[in-house]
């Protein structure tokens, strides 16, 4: 059932990816100030959003493993964090490569990509930690923790562009001054849909990893005991 | 082709290279847990007969 529900998912995702590239490959205009670089949004922002939403899921699944010490939604919580760090990659590197293009530099330390990057960082943290403690609750309960205290990065993301520093430099064309051609909308909103459902996929396989991983503990467990 | 356009294209290009690499190390880690498990299971049998 599992299965079905993973091809189901990525299916659908690359149907539309096919879909949505295609309008913004060939059939969109270029952006009129910045030329085909300009469109990189499309593909930029949707992965923050995307990344953003599975970190968003994977906090509140370490809320739930506090709570109610459920295994299954610690399972869910690394396997969304895990999935969001590949759309945090892929915002980062895009990003690089229009400041490339734009601002004539791979990477600057304004406010929004170093908050970005110290995002992907506390996260890889994370990835990085759990497989260093073997006790299991004690694992869990650390990744929560992390997690839940990581979390509080996004919102100095989201919000770094309302700073200073980083409005000298950074574009803010989608949520704030609200100058994006209608016709970008459709496309930038589908890339989020995309995303969504590829990372649906990426996730349900790396949580049939952890479900896996689980039984190998008992396993071991029981080996040790006999 | 002029750089705009090529890094337009690199953009595009690298978002779904980095998709496939981590599908494959999920693919690769998926058989090399699988195998552990069936490892695993049959070291318990083992000990139980």
């Amino acid at each position: 059932m599992r299965e079905k529900k993973i091809y189901v998912l990525a299916i659908l995702g690359t149907i539309l990816m096919v879909a949505t590239m295609y309008d913004i490959l060939v059939a969109m205009p270029d952006e009129a100030q910045q030329g085909p670089i300009g469109k990189m949004l499309l593909v930029h922002v949707p992965a923050a959003f995307a990344a953003f939403t599975f970190y968003g899921v994977a906090v509140w699944n370490s809320i739930k493993f506090l709570v109610k010490k459920d295994f299954h939604a610690d399972s869910l919580a690394v396997s969304n964090i895990e999935v969001a760090q590949v759309f945090t990659l892929i915002n980062l590197v895009t990003g690089s490569l229009w400041g490339h293009i734009i601002w004539g530099i791979w990477w600057t330390w304004d406010f929004r990509l170093t908050s970005q990057f110290m995002c992907f960082m506390l996260y890889l943290g994370y990835l990085l930690m759990r497989p260093a403690v073997s006790d299991a609750t004690q694992r869990a309960t650390m990744s929560a923790i992390l997690a839940i205290l990581a979390v509080a990065d996004i919102p100095l993301v989201f919000f770094a562009i309302r700073l200073r520093d980083a409005r000298m430099q950074h574009p803010s064309p989608v949520l704030e001054t609200g100058k994006m051609d209608p016709s970008w909308w459709p496309p930038f909103l589908l890339m989020w849909v995309v995303y969504l459902l590829i990372g649906g996929a990426l996730i349900m396989l790396r949580l049939r990893q952890e479900t896996v991983r689980r039984e190998m503990d008992s396993l071991r467990r029981e080996l040790h005991a006999m | 082709m002029e750089a705009n356009q090529l890094y337009f294209f690199y953009g595009y290009s690298a978002a779904w290279i980095i998709v496939l690499v981590y599908v494959f190390m999920l693919v690769r880690r998926g058989r090399r847990i699988d195998s552990e498990l069936a490892r695993l299971k049959s070291l318990v049998e083992d000990r139980e007969r």
